[in-house]
């Protein structure tokens, strides 16, 4: 199956939150695999189904090409219900090219969802794999990493401390 | 479209950027990249605008010279050509803090040109008391460039200045 090709922002899909999904059908299934040929053709670790133009809730993460992970873990109508810590990362996005910032996320997160076959699967993540279960849930909700900067880059230099 | 650069500089107060971009906005022009920023107790614009090929440059740079007097700025408007490829963007961060002295910067930049290392952003910044110099630099260094040369040269300027300096390469964003 040939890749989709990734929506780019503005376009306005990005910004529109995501249904659930109610049935796990052979045409879901089929979108799924086209979805992970997608992710597997990109230098990104996660995609999320708005990204390639379905208001969809399914997201496929993989970071083990980058470090150690899950592999590859697909989820429909993923939850995050539980999360803990709190780290800036540098966050790049498929679908904002040429553009990068500083995010705060949770360093840890238990996610819930179903697997491609419907069974419940609950996962206990840390390090980048985490970052990419939130960053691509944002997508699910129609909610950018643009629509999470906090601080000017050089927010070192703007910081004013009170002398001590 | 017509590319111009307008650069203005003045007496920090509210109102500087809405008066300067009220002209432009009235002209048609757009803003493209910009950066505005408080520095000490002035604010500068850097901007690059476009028009629209039948837009009224003349027009909008006497616009302007109102604003310069108004709000007591000092605005440069200037017409560009058609826009050049841009150079790669920074690989690399470089910071130096230490007591303040004369010469750092031209001593720091003058090493990275030397070596053909390419400047993307700078900025200093004299902090506290007694003053202590600080100084962000994001450059560009070629790929295959003699990096451990360079890290050699920074450690003898680091003697000479009587700074610190570190050279570590951007981080690399994780892409989602």
């Amino acid at each position: 199956m040939p890749p989709f090709e990734i929506k780019i922002y503005p376009d306005p899909i990005l910004k529109q939150p995501s249904s659930p999904i109610g049935q796990i059908d052979a045409a879901l299934a089929e979108f799924i695999e086209g979805l992970v040929a997608t992710l597997r053709a990109t230098p990104g670790v996660g995609l999320a189904a708005p990204q390639v133009g379905r208001l969809l809730r399914i997201i496929a993460v993989d970071v083990t090409p980058r470090e150690p992970g899950s592999g590859l873990v697909v989820l429909i109508n993923p939850v995050i219900m539980s999360s803990t810590g709190s780290k800036k990362v540098r966050e790049g996005c498929l679908s904002v090219p040429e553009y990068t910032a500083n995010i705060q996320r949770a360093e840890e997160v238990v996610v819930r969802g179903l697997d491609p076959d419907g069974r419940e699967k609950e996962i206990n993540s840390t390090g980048l794999e985490a970052i990419a279960f939130q960053h691509e849930i944002d997508h699910l909700d129609g909610t950018l990493f643009l629509d999470r900067i906090t601080n000017m880059k050089r927010d070192l230099f703007r910081r004013k401390i009170k002398s001590l | 479209m017509k590319r111009f650069a307008l650069t203005a500089i003045g007496p920090d107060r509210p109102g500087i950027i809405a008066a300067v971009t009220k002209a432009l906005f009235e002209h048609d022009c757009n803003i493209e990249d910009s950066s505005m920023t408080s520095i000490e107790d002035e604010f500068s614009i850097i901007l690059i605008g476009s028009m629209p090929p039948g837009g009224d440059a003349s027009g909008l740079e006497k616009d302007l010279r109102k604003i310069e007097r108004a709000m007591g700025l000092s605005i440069h408007f200037k017409e560009l050509g058609s826009r050049a490829q841009e150079g790669p963007p920074g690989n690399h961060l470089i910071t130096l803090h230490g007591a303040d002295k004369a010469g750092i910067v031209y001593k720091t930049t003058e090493l990275l040109a030397r070596m053909e290392v390419n400047i993307t952003e700078l900025e200093t910044k004299v902090i506290g008391s007694p003053p202590v110099y600080i100084m962000l630099i994001e450059a560009y260094i070629p790929e295959g460039a003699n990096i451990s040369l360079l890290e050699e040269e920074l450690s003898a300027l680091e003697r000479t200045l009587g700074v610190t300096i570190s050279i570590k390469p951007v981080e690399d964003a994780e892409v989602l």
